[in-house]
């Protein structure tokens, strides 16, 4: 799921990432405008407020949004930097560092908003711009290791393209195309998924508030360890692979010795 | 190279003109501490429309709870740390109040139920609060308070 970059990355790999990213955003957005009243995994909207704030000379809003808007903006941008600066060191690590950088974040927000939070406007504020900072190291990293076919955390430009296949569909000729039937796959499974994770903080969220976002980080713990155990499995045959070509090589070598040793005598 | 340095000058500029703005209005917070005085519900009632005092009178009945509640009172005091007391003749009710959003949302709690204003206007004299009503109210309702002299 974080291993493979671009177009080696298969359908597979781009649903599970998809999948687990957006119940993620999902839960995000849902929690931060439950506890907070604004939205932290989408910018769009605030470009609208920015725009109406500016208009209505309220200064301190303009700054605020402004903020928010850059805070995502930069965690795109570590996102794709660490990709590209990092990817030929060690693929995975260059992968997973934005989503850890995201779980260090998410989780800042749980634990301080479960034993800190006092509603100040100013925390309100500080909180939202961390998790908007999350939102972006989450969507820029999808969208730059997918090739942009993954984005996560916001459904518009999603719903625009699954309108654009729907819409092909009803043409007999690209009616069997594999790949828009894949890409319809992607953004379905991306559509429900983001659903669910918002149904799931919805539901949760009376009972549970700031606790949310460990559930958060429990899903971006999976997201990370995935792929490791991935890894380390395949290290693992590796080496068990190497060791019994050794032992192969060794055994012939000795039989080849001792068959050379009898031909002699 | 000269990419880097664009890159960091635009981020450092966004974040000083930022942070400039933030420095040239106070937290709409402080706006709001100190004692206003009650000037104006206006409401448009709907079918269902009851109108209860969560701030000084219980709701009587069920439905009362499901509709929008009204805190009427002479005298509002924000005080900082959240505190909200409403004052009409000799009662008086403590709440809790808090800002969210990017201060666009006023929150007032009993503890119990919590209720959200859209901040309308905002001045030194005057606040005007609408009231966000949950969906399945279709009611309508304005609160106007102005500051104590």
């Amino acid at each position: 799921m974080l291993r493979k970059y671009s177009n080696t990355r298969s359908l597979g790999d781009n649903i599970k990432l998809g999948v687990l990213t957006a119940i993620v955003a999902g839960m995000v957005n849902v929690a931060s405008f439950m506890l907070f009243y604004s939205f932290s995994s989408n910018v769009t909207g605030y470009f609208a407020i920015l725009a109406s704030e500016v208009s209505q000379n309220n200064y301190y809003q303009i700054a605020i949004v402004l903020l928010w808007i850059m805070s995502f903006f930069f965690g795109s941008f570590i996102s794709n930097f660490i990709v590209i600066h990092f990817n030929r060191r060690n693929t995975y690590l260059a992968h997973a560092m934005p989503i850890i950088l995201e779980l260090f974040c998410i989780l800042g927000v749980a634990i301080y908003g479960t034993r800190f939070y006092n509603g100040t406007l100013f925390e309100t504020e500080l909180m939202l711009m961390i998790l908007l900072l999350s939102m972006g190291l989450q969507n820029g990293l999808t969208a730059s290791i997918s090739n942009f076919a993954v984005k996560t955390t916001h459904l518009t430009g999603a719903t625009t393209d699954l309108a654009i296949v729907f819409s092909m569909f009803t043409h007999k000729k690209y009616r069997n195309n594999k790949a828009i039937k894949d890409k319809a796959k992607l953004l379905i499974s991306i559509f429900s998924s983001y659903l669910l994770g918002a149904f799931i903080a919805a539901f949760l969220y009376s009972s549970m508030k700031f606790n949310v976002f460990f559930i958060v980080v429990a899903f971006l713990t999976v997201v990370i360890f995935y792929d490791l155990s991935k890894i380390y499995r395949f290290n693992r045959s590796l080496k068990i692979y190497r060791a019994q070509k050794k032992d192969a090589t060794e055994t012939t070598n000795s039989i080849e010795s001792k068959s050379k040793h009898i031909a002699i005598s | 190279m000269k990419i880097r340095i664009a890159l960091i000058i635009f981020f450092t500029s966004i974040s000083v003109i930022a942070l400039a703005l933030i420095g040239k209005k106070y937290n709409p917070e402080n706006e709001f501490v100190g004692s206003w005085e009650e000037i104006d519900w206006n409401i448009k009632g709907a079918e269902k429309s009851v109108v209860t005092n969560l701030g000084l009178v219980q709701a009587q009945s069920a439905e009362e709870e499901d509709s929008i509640r009204f805190h009427v009172a002479k005298s509002w005091k924000f005080k900082p740390g959240g505190i909200l007391i409403l004052e009409d003749k000799n009662k008086e009710r403590q709440l809790e109040w808090r800002l969210k959003g990017r201060g666009h949302i006023l929150e007032i709690s009993d503890g119990v139920v919590t209720e959200f204003y859209d901040i309308n206007l905002l001045s030194d004299e005057k606040i005007e609060l609408n009231y966000i009503a949950p969906s399945f109210v279709k009611d309508y309702a304005r609160l106007v308070i102005k500051r104590s002299s």
